[in-house]
């Protein structure tokens, strides 16, 4: 498992959930049926990550974690069976001790006496599923992982241009939402205009999604609020979209410094994870959601391998040393005018693409 | 009368792409005209990939010409930026 993984289990901000939640409709499939410790369901789950308790039962607690539910699969059921009925006692009475959240037994196996007793005495909810411990675990991990996401809301608007996920900030009235509607307007989809639920999953996965109550919805000032699906189509929106790109439309200030190269390579931070940058300062006359789709369509470049910046100031700099090392600083291309120069260039980096091996930056 | 001046280039490094940006970003703090000429080719100092096509290497001699009413402080800022290595480790 990558260290990226490690520290998101790491992560204290887990949103903790009941033991209830493993009766939504989304864990259907693997039919899970309360044996005992109904009192137990309000009993709160952690940590998404499950545990199988195999090496408890024989004695060894260590790595028991309070919170985590506990998966019983074949192993441990024929391993207490083999036991001596008073050690048996012993250790199910043990770790049924030890703050676990809940039991799963898997495989339709029936779970020993001793074991829903106890789990009826401390109130822990057992179940029983048919299903097998390794599809089982996915399945469960899978839905807490989701259920129980770090999360945030934040004000901004959501969009699929060209299958990037384009996170839009910018101070109200800025602007945004015209930008918005006209990147709807040129055939983009929209997730959120206004307020976008954000979700952390595993590997730097940041998904965002629209709220139900208000979805799809847009205030325009002047004209009110529109809905964007009725206006435009059932293509136009979607409900969720991993988050590529932030871009932020910022009011111009005379006198910053905005990218000029595209070099800066600026960075945002969203719930631990960063996702590439861009800062748009907005002035009467930029066509915002042209430059927003301009951003994206460069975003796309680069996640083949592409850097137009990177490649065009290392040309320049190799054309700046092969000069200084002539030693004639005098050399001219005289008959060769700007415009054919740009020509050339453009020439070449076509043809570069297609030679040069991927690149990643 | 346009301010004008012949400026070497001294940095190890030439008018590379983030020295043609710092050059950028001091020229457009000046309302004059400011123009970069390095032989036959003039290009507008605010202009980055004007600057980057002059591709001057160090030991070249650019003409600076700024015209307005900023044009003395506009060259010198430039002049002291381009003689200051664009403040670079090199």
């Amino acid at each position: 498992m990558s260290d990226q993984r490690e520290a998101w289990e790491d992560d204290e901000s887990f949103v903790e959930t009941e033991v209830r939640t493993l009766e939504s409709p989304e864990l259907s499939d693997l039919s899970l049926r309360l044996v005992t410790g109904a009192d137990g369901l309000d009993r709160m789950i952690l940590k998404p990550r499950v545990q199988k308790p195999g090496l408890a039962f024989a004695g060894y607690y260590e790595y028991i974690k309070p919170g985590r539910v506990q998966i019983i699969g074949a192993s441990e059921i024929g391993y207490l069976n083999s036991l001596p009925p008073r050690l048996r006692e012993k250790r199910v009475r043990d770790v049924a001790g030890l703050d676990v959240s809940c039991f799963v037994a898997t495989r339709g196996i029936e779970p020993i006496t001793e074991f829903v007793r106890e789990c009826e005495n401390h109130s822990i909810p057992l179940f029983r599923t048919d299903s097998m411990s390794s599809t089982t675990i996915t399945r469960i991990t899978y839905f807490l992982e989701e259920t129980m996401a770090p999360r945030v809301t934040i004000h901004g608007g959501l969009l699929d241009v060209y299958g990037i996920g384009l996170l839009l900030l910018g101070d109200s009235g800025v602007g945004k939402s015209e930008c918005a509607l006209d990147l709807v307007w040129r055939g983009h989809r929209l997730v959120s205009d206004d307020t976008v639920l954000i979700k952390r999953h595993p590997n730097e996965v940041l998904i965002g999604y629209s709220n139900d109550l208000i979805s799809h919805h847009m205030e325009l000032r002047g004209i009110g609020i529109i809905s964007v699906k009725d206006l435009f189509g059932v293509s136009s929106t979607r409900d969720l979209k991993p988050i590529d790109l932030v871009v932020k439309l910022e009011r111009w200030v005379e006198g910053t410094e905005y990218d000029r190269l595209g070099l800066a390579g600026e960075t945002y931070e969203l719930l631990g994870v960063t996702k590439p940058f861009v800062r748009l300062p907005v002035a009467s006359g930029r066509n915002l959601a042209l430059l927003v789709e301009i951003a994206a369509r460069n975003h796309l470049m680069k996640l083949q391998g592409y850097n137009t910046a990177e490649d065009l100031v290392s040309r320049v700099n190799d054309e700046i040393q092969r000069r200084g090392n002539e030693g004639d600083t005098s050399v001219q291309l005289a008959s060769e005018s700007a415009s054919m120069r740009d020509k050339h260039i453009i020439n070449r980096s076509q043809h570069e693409r297609q030679q040069a091996p991927r690149r990643r930056k | 009368m346009p301010a004008s001046k012949d400026i070497p280039i001294i940095n190890k490094l030439g008018l590379h792409a983030r020295a043609a940006a710092k050059l950028v970003h001091t020229a457009a703090r000046f309302s004059s005209d400011i123009k970069l000429r390095k032989g036959t080719e003039e290009v507008d100092a605010k202009s980055i990939l004007g600057i980057l096509l002059l591709a001057a290497a160090k030991g070249t001699t650019v003409t600076i010409t700024a015209v307005g009413s900023d044009e003395q402080e506009a060259l010198d800022s430039i002049e002291r930026l381009i003689l200051g290595r664009f403040d670079e480790v090199e």
